[in-house]
């Protein structure tokens, strides 16, 4: 079990369940401060896990091989 | 999973409503050879792909698909803005209208409605692949005649780039389908499916 995959996981849904809540509450400045706090955590642990276990995206490979390909995909399961 | 990027992939930017062509253009959203058929084609298809570079061409191209669909649906959402009623009954847009009004709902030009049969997850990579290559063709296909019966340039341009788009993934389709051919087991004379014999 991945727990700095985990982490982001949650990180992410966070940052989407505040989006939800923001489309309906666009004027909500405590729910718009959790979504910043959201997205810093999840934009930092992003770059180090990426940094880590390659791109979580293919507009996020870096360095000279491609690596988006590599590794496990998300269907497959957990090592 | 996936995170919405609110562009367009290519721009949409059309003047005139022409609810005539969004009649015909309407097929590339929810016909046979449309672009929402061909991102089900593909992301369904990841599954049973034992290769990791074809894993991501599926997931890419199925991806870039829903991209697509974005632009035909806005073609269509373009033609047909501010219509009066005058203009639905003269070009021949009512049967459309009375069901959805303008709307965006994935159904052939025929007026056929979108359905899983447009395509196929075999779970053989080579028969797969080899119904991936000519869905591409089939929607080339399908661009040329749009492309002739179109005269805005505005709707031409875009429908030029899917087009295109069409070409390029039926090529790396064919590289994909190499691959797989090369990697197979020497003593499968036959092609049996890869991924489960």
């Amino acid at each position: 079990m991945n727990k700095m995959l985990h982490q982001l996981q949650s990180y992410d849904f966070a940052l989407q369940e505040a989006a939800l809540f923001l489309n309906s509450h666009p004027n909500d400045q405590q729910a718009l401060a959790y979504y910043n706090e959201m997205q810093a955590c999840s934009q930092e642990l992003t770059r180090q896990y990426e940094n880590q276990y390659g791109p979580l995206t293919n507009k996020t490979n870096s360095g000279s091989e491609w690596d988006y390909i590599h590794g496990k995909w998300p269907w497959e399961g957990e090592d | 999973m996936w995170t919405y990027e609110k562009k367009l992939q290519f721009p949409v930017n059309i003047q005139t409503p022409d609810p005539a062509f969004a009649k015909i253009v309407i097929t590339q959203i929810g016909g046979p050879d449309g672009e929402l058929s061909a991102s089900m084609r593909y992301l369904n298809q990841r599954y049973a792909m034992p290769y990791d570079q074809i894993k991501a061409m599926l997931t890419d191209i199925g991806t870039e698909e829903l991209a697509h669909l974005e632009m035909v649906s806005a073609i269509v959402y373009q033609l047909t803005r501010n219509l009066s009623m005058e203009e639905i009954e003269k070009e021949g847009f009512s049967a459309y209208y009375v069901d959805h009004t303008t709307g965006i709902w994935p159904q052939a030009a025929s007026g056929a409605a979108f359905t899983s049969a447009y395509f196929q997850s075999k779970g053989d990579p080579i028969t797969d692949l080899m119904e991936d290559m000519a869905a591409e063709q089939k929607a080339r296909t399908t661009y040329d005649n749009l492309i002739r019966a179109a005269k805005d340039p505005n709707v031409i341009e875009p429908l030029v780039f899917l087009r295109e788009r069409e070409i390029v993934h039926f090529q790396r389709f064919g590289e994909a389908l190499a691959y797989v051919q090369t990697h197979l087991n020497p003593n499968n004379y036959y092609r049996y499916n890869p991924a489960f014999d």
